[in-house]
């Protein structure tokens, strides 16, 4: 499948279908799944409605971290292999990705406020979300700082793989940090099976969306590939009439 | 080897010929916590629990801004295409530029430990926690440092780029050294913090030095 | 039903992440709307 859709035309061919798919998927899923996260589910006992925060702030935390994971691995593809599309896929993941991490941060950081009072915490998860968006910043700022964009690719590839084997590193050592400083204890959500749903869709649609996203960004740069390609061969072929 | 050590000693003559800059970490290192003593009001009380702290950011911010220099001097003079042609793997020359890096700022900013210590009157366990931290942890701070150096090679505004991809890779080396000196009043080099730190060191070196490399080939291209 | 369920003390937080999200989302469709028309033309 990699190797199938390492030609831009056959990228383009399979997002004729698959870019409605997914985003009629995104849409009906997402939509059902917040009729069902604000209309047809109950409160928490603990928390009352806003356990309803959870059901948008979850799946953009597992978008954010997968994403992460899939430029890297698409970065992997890229400078192993040298797969033609696989940098400019990794490259179209990183915006959207670090949207979804800014979108976690400030969930769970409203979410926070219901449930201890503060908007932020030093506590595992958002110490490490934090170091995640510094590193999705990070790879997008070299992509737009180095000219020479083939090597631009390399070096951002080199900053995505490197992070992403760090990741497990950052999140055990902050973990294990803010075991050591914790005040109170953290009772994590008790999900009861009516609230599996709206999560369960919100998760599925969130991530039927980023690819959407994904897909059209890959299209608009193949584009911008193709349309500076015949700009320079429209201009070499003029200087070679006048000859 | 022998290339190796050669390189070596070639850094070393540069830096110590270029009229002190070398010990420029060294200087921002010592004003900086002269600024936070003062920023803090100069009580002792205030300051001696947030010594180890202090410190450490003294040591992880003078570090940051010397990596923009690491590589810049050899790919502006062409040294680094030499140095490729010759055979030589950019792996070496990495380790190589690294050990001199070390040599030329940890081992300064070590000898000053005491000193600090007297500024900041630390008891003798809480600087052997320092001094100890500093040295298991310094293979990370400086391999990952090289790394963004390498990255940005040639970037004149690549600094604060640089301090920005370094420093999710050396937030946990910084919590686990905190945590190290306080621990080694109790538990000596046993701690589990120091366990950790040079885990952390070990995974630098198996993954920033060819990473560096790779990143240095990509600009010669 | 009511179009906008009352939800207690927690209703401006509920609300503000609702719509942060919602205009994450409406932000990058129609971004992404736009340049694809400008592709297909």
């Amino acid at each position: 499948m990699i190797s199938l859709l390492a030609n831009p035309l056959r990228f383009k061919k399979f997002a004729r279908y698959a870019s409605p798919i997914f985003g009629c998927a995104a849409l009906g899923l997402i939509a059902v799944g917040v009729w069902y996260a604000l209309y047809n589910s109950p409160e928490d006992k603990l928390h009352e409605n806003a356990v309803r925060i959870l059901y948008i702030h979850v799946p953009a935390a597992l978008i954010s971290m997968s994403a992460y994971g899939a430029m890297a691995a698409a970065s992997l593809i890229a400078f192993v292999w040298r797969h033609p599309l696989a940098d400019v896929l990794a490259r179209s993941m990183a915006l959207p990705g670090a949207a979804f991490t800014v979108l976690t941060l400030a969930t769970g950081a409203i979410w926070g406020k219901t449930a201890w009072g503060t908007f932020w915490q030093w506590d595992g998860r958002m110490t490490s979300t934090l170091i995640l968006l510094f590193l999705y910043i990070g790879y997008m700022q070299v992509w737009a700082i180095i000219e020479d964009k083939r090597r631009a690719a390399r070096i951002a590839g080199l900053i995505a793989m490197v992070g992403s084997i760090n990741l497990p590193v950052i999140k055990f050592s902050v973990d294990w940090w803010n075991s050591l400083h914790q005040g109170a204890t953290l009772g994590g959500p008790g999900f009861e099976t009516s609230m599996g749903m709206p999560l369960y869709l919100l998760m599925l649609g969130y991530g039927c969306f980023f690819a959407w996203l994904t897909i059209n960004r890959v299209l608009d740069s193949i584009e911008r590939t193709k349309q500076k390609r015949t700009k320079t061969q429209r201009g070499a072929s003029a200087v070679m009439e006048d000859i | 080897m022998r290339a190796l050590s050669g390189l070596i000693k070639r850094d070393l003559l540069l830096a110590l010929r270029s009229g002190g800059t070398w010990a420029h970490g060294l200087v921002f290192f010592a004003v900086f916590l002269a600024l936070c003593a003062i920023a803090l009001g100069g009580e002792t009380s205030v300051i001696r629990p947030l010594a180890p702290a202090l410190i450490w950011l003294a040591l992880v911010l003078s570090l940051l801004f010397s990596f923009e220099q690491l590589f810049a001097g050899d790919v502006e003079d062409g040294s680094l295409e030499q140095i490729r042609l010759s055979g030589l793997p950019l792996t070496h020359y990495v380790s190589g530029k690294c050990i001199v890096h070390w040599l030329l700022t940890v081992v300064p900013l070590l000898a000053a430990l005491p000193i600090a210590g007297l500024f900041y009157n630390l008891s003798m366990a809480t600087s052997a926690g320092l001094f100890f931290t500093i040295l298991i942890a310094s293979p990370a701070l400086i391999i990952y440092g090289a790394f963004s150096g390498a990255c940005l090679t040639g970037y004149k505004g690549g600094g604060v780029l640089l301090v920005l991809l370094t420093t999710p890779l050396l937030i946990p080396v910084l919590m686990f050294a905190i945590e190290g000196v306080l621990s080694y009043e109790k538990a000596g080099l046993g701690a589990m913090e120091f366990q950790a730190l040079s885990g952390l060191s070990l995974i630098a070196l198996a993954i920033g030095i060819p990473a560096s490399a790779a990143a240095l080939g990509a600009t010669m291209e | 039903m009511e179009l906008i369920p009352d939800f207690g003390r927690h209703a401006i937080f509920i609300w503000s992440c609702y719509g942060l999200t919602a205009l994450v989302f409406i932000g990058f469709t129609a971004h992404t709307l736009w340049r694809a028309r400008g592709r297909n033309k």
